[in-house]
């Protein structure tokens, strides 16, 4: 008598943990393409009060804070814009990395140096505690990291 | 030779994050606005023996509030966002009793709502736009008075029942001048009584005006500044609180100086103050060296100066801030200090 698990194909273990891993991967990229495209717009709604809190960082002082929000809020929608498209994912996920390297270091140097904390995330992420801000961070480069190495992988198999 | 690509791309941009924020560190470290902030080398707070503990808390809808008056456990405060001052109900139930603002005051206008310190059952409203102040008595929608100054005027201050301390439009333009003002009837039968040498530049010398006795306290928001001026109004002595901060926001005049505005958004040095006994209580927003991050971020300062010797510095109050908001207001009154954030108010014993 033919054994029950010799009627499964014997690749479907490895199909199943590919679709599960392609939906995780699906997923976490929904929510770094989100998570630029609700921190853009909440930076765009609230626009005068980001540029307010960057005028307050001491950081900042001397340079021209409204092209430095121009510039960040353009970085953010440009992640989504990079993601959306399958050629330019890549540079996408890279992007969202540096950006949140370059928020976590800023952060940090506010934190240790500053007499002051104007933050200037916008909408609910501004909620966060400062040690919370940094471990959100930390958890979204690790997600970009980790799609941005997929990616370049899946590139690699492709040629 | 892809891997490789995106590989280097990383490198690349890890270098250049590195290098700004490396511009950043130096930037800070070498700008003159840095240097400003922390011309006397920094400071370092001390822990005060005063403890507070929570005696009660009223839950609000999250709004935008500040404290009117607290008297035997009936507290009032204004919402802005309606035409209403609002009193929890002295049983304690903590429900809520709106008291609307009389409709013959603009209330767009109303700068300030304070209690009226000669008759407890009124309040005054100032409308420093229109140059009026009303006295008026909230649970008989009842306008006992309106005092109309003949020019721009704010943060006054009742001495008696038609007499204020106030700061002015000064002789020059943009500036403010304490003075002591008195009313006759009618528009301009106003009469200045004294009026302070001190000069305050607007917006860049913005600030909280106090009465400690017969002394007037005017606090700077944007630095260290503490004038404390005598009942005339001169100048007894500049204090200063711990921050060490000496610069002045910068500001421009736009469309024929009809408009005056910030270069840059100034951050706030001392937010409120209030006037305990003989001490002056200041919430500071500035971290001092030897403050831990962690804890300072999450607590409301304040800094205490004792105004019987010199203004000086005597320790720190720190106590929790309520789910990390920022703080809306703080009032003082019998032993009693109150904290408004966005949704709760929470009243605190203190004892030494």
């Amino acid at each position: 008598m033919a054994s029950f698990y010799s009627c499964i194909p014997t690749n479907f273990w490895s199909m199943t943990f590919r679709y599960k891993h392609s939906y995780a991967i699906t997923f976490l990229q929904c929510l770094v393409f989100f998570l630029y495209l609700y921190s853009g717009i909440t930076k765009t709604m609230g626009f005068g009060l980001f540029v307010n809190s960057l005028d307050k960082s001491l950081f900042f002082s001397d340079f021209n804070t409204k092209f430095i929000g121009t510039s960040v809020i353009a970085a953010e929608f440009a992640i989504p814009v990079l993601l959306f498209f399958e050629s330019t994912a890549l540079y996408g996920y890279l992007l969202s990395f540096l950006l949140l390297l370059l928020f976590t270091a800023y952060i940090v140097l506010m934190f240790q140096l500053s007499p002051f904390l104007p933050c200037s995330c916008g909408g609910l992420i501004e909620a966060l505690s400062w040690r919370q801000h940094i471990f959100f961070n930390l958890a979204f480069m690790g997600i970009s990291l980790l799609l941005f190495f997929n990616k370049n992988k899946k590139k690699m198999v492709v040629q | 030779m892809k891997t490789k690509n995106g590989s280097v791309l990383l490198l690349i941009g890890i270098a250049i994050v590195c290098l700004i924020t490396g511009f950043l560190y130096y930037h800070f470290k070498t700008n003159k606005l840095a240097e400003g902030f922390f011309k006397g080398g920094g400071f370092r707070r001390s822990r005060t023996a005063w403890t507070l503990s929570l005696n009660k808390d009223y839950d609000l809808p999250k709004g935008a509030y500040s404290i009117v008056a607290y008297d035997q456990g009936d507290v009032l405060f204004r919402d802005y966002s309606k035409k209403e001052v609002i009193s929890f109900n002295r049983d304690y139930s903590k429900s809520i009793l709106p008291l609307p603002i009389p409709g013959t005051i603009p209330v767009s206008n109303i700068f300030r709502i304070t209690g009226n310190n000669v008759n407890p059952s009124l309040f005054d409203i100032q409308c420093s736009n229109n140059s009026e102040l009303f006295a008026v008595d909230l649970r008989n929608r009842r306008t006992a008075a309106v005092y109309q100054f003949n020019r721009y005027f704010e943060k006054a201050i009742r001495l008696t029942d038609s007499t204020f301390a106030c700061l002015i439009g000064g002789d020059k333009q943009d500036l403010m001048q304490p003075a002591i003002v008195l009313f006759g009837h009618g528009r301009d039968s106003i009469t200045i009584l004294k009026k302070s040498p001190l000069n305050l530049v607007m917006m860049s010398e913005d600030g909280m005006f106090v009465r400690h006795g017969e002394e007037f306290i005017y606090l700077s928001s944007y630095n260290h500044n503490m004038y404390v001026l005598d009942s005339n109004l001169d100048k007894k002595y500049l204090g200063k609180t711990i921050d060490t901060i000496t610069i002045l926001p910068k500001t421009v005049s736009l469309k024929n100086n009809t408009i005056t505005k910030f270069i840059k958004q100034p951050q706030v040095v001392n937010q409120f103050c209030m006037v305990v006994g003989d001490t002056l209580i200041v919430n500071s927003k500035v971290r001092a060296d030897n403050d831990d991050p962690e804890v300072f971020w999450k607590s409301v300062v304040l800094d205490m100066y004792d105004l019987k010797n010199g203004g000086k510095y005597t320790g720190t109050i720190y106590t929790d801030k309520y789910k990390g908001e920022e703080l809306q207001d703080i009032y003082w009154r019998n032993g009693k200090l109150l904290f408004m954030y966005p949704d709760k108010l929470l009243v605190y014993d203190v004892s030494l």
